[in-house]
């Protein structure tokens, strides 16, 4: 069984063999990047004399077939198919180019993303971010192609030095930028689960009234990298806090948060519904964080914790000693 | 369906190479979280 890079590297000299005549392929580039989490990517990228833009397959969905027992002949036959339809694709997109060369350009496309700090000190060690508690905002310029693709690029070290600006004026730019988008989505559970909960689990009206008014998702149009607006403007939670009080956000994914009002359940509570979830329906590179954070109603402000959680958790602590002292003495 | 023969996703996006730079650009797709969204609702849903 080949490690992934071995795999990589198969698949691409084996497609490369096939397609360099028949597509005019002239090289089949094979490379990985850091991706959130520190989880990493493998991808190639066939190249054509003259095309400034190439597609990039990545290769580690792949991988995982081949694991799972997928033969690697259906693997590289897989690959160059993907590659026949997407070879000589997305050639508007080499404005791109000028995008970045020209920061006036690609300011007018800033997103704002959040991730989590502790999980990705290497990448960040690459990139311009704010940190707001545990987690860290990072700048995507968005892309729109010819063919409908929304794609964004993660803004480097490399591009600020290019731009000749600081972090502070990037992150006051995107958050004008952002304002004017208007992009976020607040919407209820409700609405979200309608098309997937058979409604017989909906056991009562109990039931239907909390998830339409007590429990919220956050995240923007796209529903992509669309948890960062309560982190830089935790205002957007003002209504939602006049109504419900003090608020737990809960880092659904680094794509959306979910909020609910801090009565509903403890803060161990939550910490372990959001643990179980991450674990069970989350893949690695998507979690933000695993604990809630607290929106205070009348400070407007989104900590990690409040001041009440530490000392329950000193005292949780001192239940855990004794119970353990007892369990010794059977 | 034999997980040999299942035909396997393979995301794209795209690559932007000149003489100054390389810039990766990563298709944002929406992805399924209904799962996670289900999980987060029965653990009110069977409190209530």
């Amino acid at each position: 069984m080949m490690n992934v890079e071995d795999f990589a590297c198969y698949v691409a000299d084996e497609a490369y063999k096939i397609l360099s005549d028949e597509l005019d392929i002239n090289m089949m580039q094979v490379r990985s990047s850091m991706k959130n989490n520190g989880t990493k990517t493998h991808f190639v990228t066939p190249t054509r004399q003259g095309d400034t833009v190439s597609p990039t397959i990545y290769l580690d969905n792949l991988y995982e077939s081949y694991k799972d027992g997928k033969d690697i002949e259906d693997c590289v036959n897989e690959l160059c198919e993907v590659v026949r339809e997407n070879i000589g694709k997305g050639q508007e997109l080499k404005d791109v180019g000028k995008m970045f060369g020209d920061y006036e350009k690609a300011k007018e496309n800033l997103k704002i993303c959040v991730i989590n700090t502790k999980l990705n000190t290497e990448l960040l060690g690459e990139v311009p971010h704010v940190n707001v508690e545990d987690v860290s905002l990072v700048f995507r310029v968005i892309v729109e192609s010819n063919e409908g693709m929304t794609g964004s690029v993660l803004v480097r070290n490399e591009h600020m030095e290019h731009w000749g600006i600081e972090v502070n004026q990037l992150y006051e730019d995107a958050k004008t930028i952002m304002n004017k988008r208007n992009d976020t989505v607040i919407c209820s559970m409700m609405d979200i689960l309608r098309d997937y909960i058979p409604s017989e689990e909906l056991k009562s009206t109990e039931d239907r009234d909390f998830l339409k008014d007590e429990m919220y998702v956050i995240s923007n149009r796209s529903k992509v990298f669309g948890a960062s607006e309560p982190f830089y403007n935790p205002s957007i939670l003002d209504k939602l806090g006049e109504e419900m009080g003090d608020l737990y956000v809960i880092p659904s994914s680094i794509h959306e948060v979910i909020v609910v009002s801090k009565e509903l359940m403890s803060y161990e509570d939550a910490s372990r519904l959001i643990q179980s979830v991450n674990d069970n329906e989350v893949e690695p590179e998507e979690v933000l964080s695993d604990h809630p954070y607290v929106y205070n109603a009348k400070t407007h402000e989104l900590t990690m914790k409040d001041d009440k959680v530490e000392v329950e958790s000193e005292a949780v602590s001192e239940n855990v000693k004794e119970v353990n002292r007892k369990s010794r003495t059977h | 369906m034999d997980k040999g023969k299942a035909k396997t996703e393979l995301p794209v996006g795209f690559l932007f190479s000149n003489s100054k730079r390389t810039i990766e650009i990563e298709n944002q797709v929406a992805r399924n979280a209904s799962k996670a969204f289900e999980a987060y609702a029965k653990s009110r849903i069977g409190k209530s």
